[in-house]
């Protein structure tokens, strides 16, 4: 093999962490395993401390693979933060549209979640991901409240998704993809 | 003729002005013989005649100071000994100096030489030593002095040089080396025993001690241990003698009475810290060669008893009789006894007889430690020339095996091991079975049941055993045995029952159903859920009208469907239909519930909640007092995440159970955790430390609240205090750590994980604790440590006997960090 093409290819594979949070039951496990295999599981079964999931993807002539940190919202493991949050190179911050109990208070608590990245991580790249938009009409949703959060806490970005249907799901991970990259 | 001991030419020769004295040649001979005989005094160089002799010994004898034992053989008696030290510190007008005897002299070991005269002569000077009789030459004296000085048994004030308690004690085996007979060397060791009584009858009347077997403890131990090797830090010698006084003072005998350090160091007027510094260092770190065994029936109190004291020696001599015994049954019909078997035999002989019967729970901690300390001295033993040393290594080899590898399986009976992984089933369940024994139970034992309804199940077996050995014919009771022996997760005991029982048993005897139950949940605790489900399609072949028998097979098919053992099987069937038929059979109202309550297991796997809470709501309503039912219900709003709903159910049980407010409001305080309110949650917690102010583990939990608060300091404080008030306490350098990682002190969190490993190898919270020790090296770098302990981790949760949601847990938390480091 031509050593300058084993350089080359040494020098073009990336490994990311990017960890993912948000309360329990709004659909982070469900996400990643619709964007990463393309399923989605309807029944709610709950993540137990955390998960690891790769996806390979080809950015710029990159190959890049992101560890999905899948971190349990139950939070039983509280002294585990530091090295969950560990060497993130980015965030996926989840709630959930949902117009009940559960649904409100995972939008109350993003901002504890963003403290969080914040404490461990520093300043990287956090995404907002509103997921469930299957479970609601959209055209109701109320975007100036998501918008006014976003701005206030210096997100990349926010994305309407449903890893029911998939929505929004292929942008919200490019354009995160990209940024990490940069 | 027997050789005898004539005094030095001083003492029998005839000065040239005044008579020879006597008294002190007669006591002279008889203190330095075993005995004497009319004619040895008669001898060279003593030479009485028979009319001196007969009037000296005559008024020896009248002044008790000598004993005629036999007929014309003299002995010197106690009193006598005294007079004769009296005489010769004090006799003549310059003081004469007592030399050692020729059986001494014979070799020239001048340090026994110089210990001999130190120890026999209130003090000494160099000259002598270096003067006739002995005449040690300048160089050898000054060198052997100096090593006497050395290793503290001489001490040297004002060019003379006396001997220490230390040197009190070398003089003692020292004599061991000589042929001196043995009235010699009793004599010598009557000296040091009335110089240390004096002292204790004054620390007696000082102290006001006047128990006899205190008193009795007290003296034993004292004239063993040597003040002097903690003279240097511990300069006043009461206090030394306070200190051995509160080890004799928690003796197991003196149970239940019981002093804390705090109470003794405040009566006997010590210092609490130098109290418990040398109690530590003489018990713990063996600063003396006595080995000091400790009990400990609770945290806080702490017995104290000594290798080869009563108590020790006969533990010994039951322990040893019941691993020879074992040992020699095993070989004879090839049986394997295992080490509860040995445990549980030396633990029925001794309490009520050796110990307190309240002491149970800490001997069967304390025993296999000390069973692995007796075969580590037996195997350290490296002489086996005698048949009895042989056999005793034979009997003793595989102990420190056995013991070794028992971990963690029946420790203490949190681990199984039979199974690479041990699951929980609900045994709540057990009490299916209540309404089939309940009446013969009560005729023939009326405490069992109370005692079981109130957990109190190590007792509850006592009592079933004990009313078992007047009914020995009783089947329904051997039951009881089993439900007993399940609830204190022994099943592997209980399937061993269990399957001598089936070959006694009748097909036809409705007590098969109550077995066959019993076999196939103990089966599922280990896994085996085959048989659990052959047994159920069995049991209903032979009564297929039994509720029971439903009830059997519904049990295993419903844990296959929450655990899966067998996917397909579980696809195909998840007991819902047994459930049901036996649902429909059941006659007994409570029985009802309970089988309810398990359906509602199944409907909350299948995700169906309205269905599940509806059962379980319909079980509350039969059976309206069960707190069992209550709890299902919290899991299962927990589990949806309705927490208001949850909320709500905690204060209305706390209403009605208030008997658990602890756990309900720990469990309500972890609920606003989850609802993100954390100050709602603290103040449950605070307000509940408050009302139970000396309670540990609310305290451990309130440390961990101010960790979600992020009030470092607080957190590491309250942990602080714990382990200073329990040292030996395992869990609380595991939790301390726990905070410590949350700081990311990686360095701190390793030293107290190890140190929880160190003192609670089987506790239950060991496996996180590898587990965590294990992600703790990973983050400072060490990557095979990381693994090692990762993987050890994993190993002990899949033996450990926790909850399986928790196990589960802690798998996948290892497995993460395992393969992140194998993809970085």
């Amino acid at each position: 093999m031509n050593v300058s093409l084993e350089v080359e290819s040494v020098k073009k594979k990336l490994k990311i962490k990017v960890t993912v949070i948000g309360d329990g039951s709004v659909g982070k496990t469900s996400l990643i395993q619709k964007f990463t295999q393309g399923t989605f599981k309807t029944d709610y079964s709950k993540t137990i401390g955390a998960q690891l999931t790769k996806y390979k993807t080809e950015i710029d002539g990159y190959r890049i693979e992101l560890i999905f940190w899948d971190i349990a919202g139950q939070d039983d493991f509280h002294f585990l933060r530091p090295s969950f949050y560990r060497a993130s190179k980015a965030a996926i911050i989840v709630y959930s549209l949902e117009e009940n109990d559960l649904g409100k208070r995972s939008f109350e608590h993003i901002t504890k979640w963003y403290e969080d990245v914040k404490q461990f991580c520093g300043e990287i790249p956090v995404v907002l991901f509103a997921n469930k938009v299957d479970l609601i009409n959209e055209q109701s949703l109320d975007k100036t409240k998501i918008q006014n959060l976003v701005k206030e806490l210096n997100f990349l970005g926010y994305y309407i998704t449903s890893a029911k249907t998939g929505q929004g799901l292929d942008d919200a991970f490019n354009a995160l993809s990209k940024e990490i990259r940069r | 003729m027997a050789e005898v001991n004539f005094p030095p030419e001083e003492i029998y020769k005839k000065p040239i002005i005044g008579k020879r004295d006597s008294e002190h040649i007669i006591l002279w001979m008889l203190t330095n013989n075993k005995q004497c005989q009319w004619a040895d005094f008669k001898r060279e160089p003593s030479n009485f005649t028979d009319s001196t002799l007969s009037k000296y010994l005559n008024l020896l004898l009248g002044k008790k100071f000598i004993d005629r034992f036999d007929r014309g053989k003299y002995k010197i008696t106690k009193e006598g000994l005294e007079r004769f030290n009296e005489i010769s510190s004090t006799h003549g007008e310059s003081k004469r100096l007592n030399y050692p005897p020729e059986v001494i002299t014979r070799r020239r070991n001048y340090e026994d030489w110089i210990l001999w005269m130190v120890y026999n002569n209130e003090i000494c000077r160099w000259s002598n030593f270096l003067e006739p009789p002995l005449a040690i030459n300048q160089s050898s004296l000054s060198k052997k002095i100096n090593l006497l000085l050395s290793k503290d048994l001489v001490v040297r004030e004002n060019k003379e040089y006396s001997i220490t308690n230390a040197g009190k004690i070398a003089y003692s085996k020292m004599l061991k080396n000589y042929d001196l007979d043995r009235q010699s060397i009793l004599n010598e060791e009557s000296k040091r025993i009335d110089e240390i009584t004096r002292k204790t009858i004054k620390f007696f009347a000082d102290y006001k001690v006047e128990d006899e077997n205190i008193q009795f403890r007290y003296l034993e131990t004292i004239l063993e241990l040597d003040y002097d090797r903690v003279k240097s830090m511990l300069t006043n010698e009461k206090d030394f003698e306070k200190i051995v006084l509160y080890l004799m003072l928690n003796h197991p005998d003196q149970f239940p009475n019981y002093i804390s350090l705090k109470e003794f160091a405040d009566k006997y007027g010590i210092k609490h810290s130098k109290l418990e510094y040398y109690v530590d260092e003489i018990v713990e770190n063996n600063i003396y060669p006595i080995k000091f065994f400790t009990l400990k029936p609770s945290p806080e109190i702490i017995y104290y008893f000594q290798e080869y004291g009563k108590v020790e020696s006969m533990l010994r001599t039951i322990t040893e009789n019941h691993i020879t015994k074992f040992t020699y049954l095993n070989r004879l019909f090839s049986r394997e006894f295992g080490a509860y078997t040995i445990e549980k035999a030396v633990l029925e002989e001794i309490c009520g007889y050796l110990f307190n019967n309240a002491l149970r729970d800490s001997l069967r901690s304390f025993l296999p430690k000390y069973i692995k300390y007796l075969a580590y001295k037996i195997e350290a033993k490296v002489e086996l020339k005698e048949t009895y040393d042989k056999l005793d290594a034979i009997i003793w080899q595989n102990m420190i095996d056995i013991f070794q590898s028992r971990s963690p399986e029946d420790l203490e009976y949190q681990f199984m091991g039979q199974s690479e992984v041990n699951y929980k089933v609900d045994t709540v369940l057990l009490e299916l079975l209540e309404p089939y024994y309940i009446e013969r139970l009560e005729a023939r034992n009326k405490d069992c049941q109370h005692l079981m309804d109130n957990k109190e199940y190590y007792k509850a077996l006592e009592s079933i055993e004990t009313t078992i050995k007047s009914y020995e014919d009783d089947r329904v009771l051997k039951i009881v045995k089993v439900i007993v022996l399940c609830y204190l997760n022994r099943y592997k005991d209980a399937l061993i029952l269990l399957n001598d029982e089936l070959k006694l048993l009748d097909k036809k005897d409705q007590i098969l159903v109550l077995s066959y139950f019993l076999i196939a949940f103990s089966s599922l605790t280990i896994g085996d859920f085959d048989r659990a489900l052959e047994l159920g399609n069995e049991i209903i072949w032979i009564f297929p009208e039994h509720a029971l028998s439903h009830a059997t097979r519904g049990l295993a098919l419903v844990y296959n469907y929450i655990y899966k053992f067998n996917d397909e099987k579980a696809e195909q069937d998840n007991g819902l239909a047994d459930l049901d038929k036996a649902i429909t059979m059941d006659s007994f109202k409570s029985n009802l519930a309970l089988l309810f309550m398990l359906k509602s297991r199944v409907l909350l796997e299948l995700k169906k909640y309205e269905e599940s809470i509806d059962l379980t709501n319909k079980a509350i309503n039969i059976v309206p007092d069960k707190v069992d039912l209550y709890l299902s219900k919290t899991t299962i709003l927990m589990y949806f995440n309705e927490y208001p709903d949850l909320l709500d159910l905690l204060d209305e049980m706390l209403e009605k159970f208030p008997n658990i407010e602890k756990d309900l409001k720990m469990k309500k305080a972890s609920v606003y955790k989850l609802l993100g309110d954390l100050e709602s949650g603290f103040k449950v917690v605070d307000e509940l430390l408050k009302e139970n102010p000396g309670n540990k583990e609310l305290r451990s939990f309130k440390a961990y609240w101010y960790q979600y608060l992020d009030k470092k300091e607080e957190a590491l404080k309250i942990f602080e205090e714990l382990i200073e008030l329990e040292k030996e306490n395992g869990e609380y350098y595991d939790s301390y750590g726990e905070i410590l990682m949350n700081y990311e002190d990686y360095e701190k969190a390793v030293v107290n994980f190890q140190r929880a490993i160190e003192l609670s190898d089987n506790g239950w919270f060991i496996n996180q604790t590898y587990i965590k020790l294990g992600i703790c090296f990973k983050e400072l770098g060490n990557i095979d440590s990381a693994v090692e302990y990762l993987k050890k981790g994993k190993e002990y949760t899949n033996k450990s006997f926790s909850d399986f949601e928790l196990k589960k847990k802690w798998l996948i938390i290892a497995d993460i960090f395992l393969t992140d480091i194998e993809s970085t």
